[in-house]
């Protein structure tokens, strides 16, 4: 028989839930990253710099199967919508400690390149931007509107096309238009 | 439930007869999920140690669990059956401990993802 405390976790995970489509939030001025290690970017990148685009956080790390799964529909969004006003920024968090290599730069690099990546993205080895928006599972998303406040949030693998990767593609599209 | 080290200590006690003992794992301190367990394998002048969990879990195989042992060390998971995809492992990952599980002490790692939800997450769980 499990433990008392087993029961209240297990409680928990079921009220817990994951929001795999984007929820609306009140919407709240994004806070500031200061991510200073950043790659397909000459320098780093600041959220008041991004004040007038549309901004889609992905929290990600390449070791995670349904981060890597996600990326093509982000890909897709990027191609579509940068030239419209949309900055992808991928927000690479570890979930192991440096041993297990997804703390180092070329191993990023090199998931960026195999994926086809190309909008920025910050090294977050000190988890301070994922604990900064309190991301608790990989992948997941934050879209902030052109005045800097996040309006959606979400967590967990889509594709493109699938109905997840429709409600973004409406919530961004959304977004660009006001 | 077996406490911690009782349920090692029934691990080392089995060891004539070639049985393994099963120990629950404490609940995990920094993510909602439960039900990996570490089994416990008298193997040569070691300890064959198991991490299972239940069907309804899958580990991530692309991040092998790993125990940060007390000493610095980090003992690591591996297993040869994988999915397709090299995403999740097929079977139990074992690791192989230097010495007898009664004076394991360390921090559990993996990433473990319950099925269908399309999410990882890292369990952290203090032996």
């Amino acid at each position: 028989m499990r433990s008392p405390l087993f029961l209240a976790v297990a409680t928990a995970a079921i009220g817990a839930g994951v929001f795999s489509v984007p929820h609306r939030t009140d919407p709240r001025p994004a806070p500031a990253w200061a991510n200073t290690q950043w790659l397909n970017a000459p320098a780093p990148i600041t959220l008041a710099s991004l004040r007038g685009q549309v901004v889609l956080l992905n929290f990600w790390v390449f070791t995670c199967y349904n981060c890597t799964n996600t990326v093509p529909s982000l890909v897709d969004f990027d191609h579509r919508y940068r030239p419209k006003g949309l900055t992808i920024i991928g927000v690479h968090t570890p979930e192991f400690p440096p041993y297990a290599g997804e703390h180092d730069r070329a191993n990023v690099a090199r998931a960026l390149r195999r994926y086809g990546i190309e909008y920025p993205n910050a090294q977050d080895n000190d988890n301070r931007t994922w604990n900064l928006y309190g991301i608790r599972y990989w992948p997941s998303f934050v879209l902030i509107d052109k005045r800097g406040n996040i309006r959606y949030e979400g967590a967990g693998e889509f594709h493109v096309g699938d109905a997840n990767y429709r409600m973004w593609d409406m919530r961004i599209r959304e977004l660009l238009s006001e | 439930m077996m406490s911690g080290r009782a349920g090692i200590g029934c691990a080392i006690a089995l060891a004539a007869a070639a049985a393994a003992c099963r120990r629950d794992v404490p609940a995990p301190v920094t993510a909602i999920i439960t039900g990996p367990q570490l089994t416990f394998e008298p193997s040569g002048r070691g300890t064959l140690v198991r991490l299972i969990v239940p069907d309804s879990q899958e580990i991530n195989a692309r991040i092998p669990p790993a125990i940060e042992l007390s000493d610095g060390s980090v003992l690591r998971f591996a297993a040869a059956g994988v999915t397709p995809d090299s995403a999740y492992y097929t079977e139990a990952p074992v690791a192989w401990l230097s010495y007898p599980a009664d004076t394991l002490h360390g921090l559990l790692r993996a990433g473990i993802c319950n099925r269908g939800e399309l999410v990882c997450r890292a369990v952290k769980v203090r032996l």
